[in-house]
């Protein structure tokens, strides 16, 4: 028997599913966790006083288009909580477990996600995505969660429940545009664009170069954007170019990458660009655009040199056995300073004798500075008046450095120029 | 001018793609009457069989291609013929559904053989450009382009000239009177498949060449960049499918760098659903799609 009318409702039905389709999917991967009280401490959500285990979340993207970048900030974190663990746990005493849900990268997934760890967690170690933590905001003010923010986005950084740990996007951009201008200085006079998302991300690259460049009396020329799943960026290059762009400000992740350089390549152009580290992926270094990344871009983020010895918590993540033996990369760094930021908050938080989610608010509250054994700047976390780190570690593209490709040129760079305080 | 020109072929490989991921659902759609979500998972198997093939196992880059199109045709078909074949008649939303689950099945099983980072095809084509006067193209823009009007000039011919592509249009028109006339429903209905998991093979594999590094997690997502063109071709129209990639591609690269900012950030990325929805007040069957009639 036939479905009347069939084929005349499959046009509506795609329709609704295609709207359905924006609706599903997450899944949590869940080790333990749950609640209960110690005698000496304080405890709501996530704390297993059996076995003295703190459990704390995240939400990631473990499916969709960034998850490697995803994966990587997450073995970043558990190095820096299996390190924990091993010395006895913070107080020498309480180990931290870690819970994942997956967000697809998106932020009706990410709410989804939270529902389903929020009572499992103490404390939300990672939420990634700029639209993702702004979609909790208001679940975290009401449920009084502290969200370590995987975003750089100037405009949360002083939300109470939040802890924010790197530097703003507008920073980032700032810093790498001035790192190039102080090393040829007649680039003052260069015409200054951006290739960005069309979503907050992209607002605010453009907010950090439009702010760096009116310090030489310059201005950001053109603007041209691209939605995160465009693979065809022709048009936009070709607006850049028309423009006479010679500096483009970035943003956009590692899949995004190809094709700006297939098109760049199209047409025949080589401005400079300046790219978030997240932009890189392992495997551009065998690919045809590892020479067009070498000669034309250079990238912005925490850390320093990847394989030197000069900073011991950059050996130690690099040894780690988290990272399952892949090469360190700067999502791993991520990963390992909101870690440490976490275990700053915790160890506050038990001095308190309090990891409830209001004693784990309160102590926020209470925290004045959380510093990342240099790989980081330091948080300073006046409230109201957060202070986030203003220096960037300045990247350039080299095989040398494969598969990764990153080679730190210049450690804990801060434009000479000053950053705006608000970034 | 060369600008223009410049974007114009941006717009037509862009097109390109978008009908060969929306040929995929319409033959489907034409002749079995399900609305096959699977596209999606297509697209990503013959992506990553095609780096499975060449990259791991050694093949030559279009010996991999091919087999890892004629793989996903057979994986296609094997899925109509177990999961279904049984409910694509019971009502409209059953067999939808079931495709959905299994598009959701198969980018889950790829990442746990091939991980969910970045990865090199090693296509031949890499970032090689070709100029035809002022005008630069991709030689993966021009094998897009190329083979796609190579497609859509054999499915021509393929319905027009030969029996089994009759025997599919008689099925989608009316399955009784094609089976009594000895046509088999599930030979039309699993060569239909086959030959959506092909097309999404093929689509997957140029997604993942952008840039020779194209390959990564997400490109089940890229399908259902087809949806808007679907309905504004017609549903069950090859040829829609292929005027209306076109369309939409062209129409999305100009607004771009044409639209007014007024319009709001991100606007091009509405374009295909504002076409969309005008084709659809004016004519609802899409730019090529028969207008029901319905005996009462």
């Amino acid at each position: 028997m036939k479905f009347p009318n069939k084929r005349a409702g499959v046009s509506v039905a795609a329709l609704l599913l295609s709207a359905a389709l924006t609706a599903t999917g997450c899944a949590a991967q869940n080790s333990g966790g749950g609640s209960g009280g110690s005698g000496e401490l304080k405890a709501g959500p996530g704390f297993d006083a059996k076995t003295n285990t703190i459990t704390v979340g995240n939400i990631l993207a473990l499916s969709g288009p960034i998850a490697a970048t995803a994966r990587e900030q997450l073995a970043g974190q558990q190095a820096w909580y299996d390190k924990i663990n091993a010395a006895g746990g913070i107080a020498g005493k309480y180990k931290i477990n870690l819970i994942t849900a997956d967000n697809a990268y998106e932020a009706q997934k990410a709410v989804q996600a939270y529902n389903e760890i929020k009572d499992k967690v103490a404390l939300l170690s990672g939420v990634l995505g700029t639209p993702s933590v702004k979609a909790l905001i208001p679940i975290a003010n009401r449920d009084k969660m502290v969200v370590i923010p995987s975003a750089q986005d100037a405009s949360i950084k002083d939300e109470p429940q939040l802890l924010p740990t790197f530097s703003t996007y507008q920073s980032e951009v700032a810093n790498g545009v001035s790192y190039l201008v102080n090393k040829d200085p007649d680039l003052k006079k260069a015409k200054f664009c951006v290739l960005g998302y069309n979503n907050q991300w992209g607002e605010d690259i453009n907010e950090g170069l439009t702010y760096i460049t009116s310090k030489w009396g310059a201005k950001v020329e053109t603007f041209a954007k691209y939605g995160p799943t465009d693979t065809q960026l022709t048009a936009q290059m070709q607006q850049l170019k028309s423009a006479g762009c010679e500096i483009i400000g970035f943003s956009g992740a590692a899949n995004n990458v190809p094709a700006v350089v297939s098109a760049a390549t199209q047409l025949d152009y080589k401005p400079k660009w300046v790219m978030g580290f997240m932009a890189n992926a392992t495997a551009f270094s065998e690919s045809p655009i590892a020479d067009y990344l070498k000669e034309n871009m250079i990238f912005t983020g925490p850390g320093g040199d990847l394989k030197g010895d000069e900073n011991q918590t950059l050996k130690e993540l690099r040894e780690s056995k988290a990272l399952n033996g892949a090469e360190l990369t700067v999502q791993h760094i991520y990963g390992h300073i909101q870690a440490i930021a976490v275990t700053t908050l915790l160890e506050k938080a038990i001095q308190n004798g309090d990891i409830t989610r209001e004693g784990l608010t309160k102590a926020l509250s209470e925290l004045e500075k959380v510093s990342f054994n240099g790989i980081n700047g330091d948080v300073i976390l006046t409230p109201g008046n957060r202070t986030l780190p203003h220096s960037t570690t300045i990247y350039e593209y080299d095989k040398e450095y494969s598969p990764y490709g990153l080679k730190a040129v210049e450690s804990n760079f801060t434009a000479p120029e000053g950053i705006d305080p608000k970034f | 001018m060369t600008e223009n020109l410049q974007i114009l072929a941006g717009g037509i490989s862009l097109g390109c793609v978008f009908a060969l991921l929306a040929l995929g659902f319409v033959i489907v759609s034409k002749a079995t009457g399900v609305f096959n979500l699977a596209q999606g998972g297509f697209v990503v198997w013959g992506a990553y069989s095609t780096y499975f093939l060449h990259q791991q196992v050694g093949l030559p880059f279009y010996v991999a291609a091919v087999l890892s199109i004629l793989f996903v045709a057979l994986v296609a078909a094997v899925m109509e013929a177990v999961a279904v074949h049984k409910v694509a008649s019971k009502n409209l939303y059953t067999p939808i559904l079931v495709t959905f689950g299994l598009l959701m099945m198969m980018p889950p099983v790829v990442s746990a053989f091939w991980g969910t980072g970045q990865l090199t095809i090693g296509d031949p084509w890499g970032l090689k450009v070709i100029r035809i006067g002022e005008v630069a193209i991709t030689e993966r823009n021009v094998a897009v382009i190329v083979v796609t009007l190579i497609v859509v000039a054999v499915f021509g011919l393929f319905f027009r000239y030969t029996r089994l592509g009759l025997a599919m249009q008689a099925t989608a028109l009316d399955p009784e009177a094609a089976l009594a006339q000895g046509v088999s429903d599930k030979l039309v209905h699993r060569l239909s498949w086959a030959i959506a998991g092909a097309l999404g093979a093929f689509g997957g594999i140029m997604l993942a060449t952008a840039g020779g590094v194209g390959l990564g997690p997400g490109l089940e997502e890229y399908a259902l960049l087809a949806l808007p063109v679907i309905i504004l071709g017609g549903i069950e129209s090859p040829l829609g499918a292929v005027v209306g990639g076109l369309i939409v591609g062209i129409i999305q690269q100009f607004a771009v760098v044409y639209a007014a900012e007024d319009f709001g950030v991100g606007f091009e990325e509405v374009v295909p659903y504002l076409l969309m929805i005008a084709v659809m007040l004016v004519r609802p069957q899409g730019l090529f799609g028969t207008r029901k009639v319905r005996r009462i």
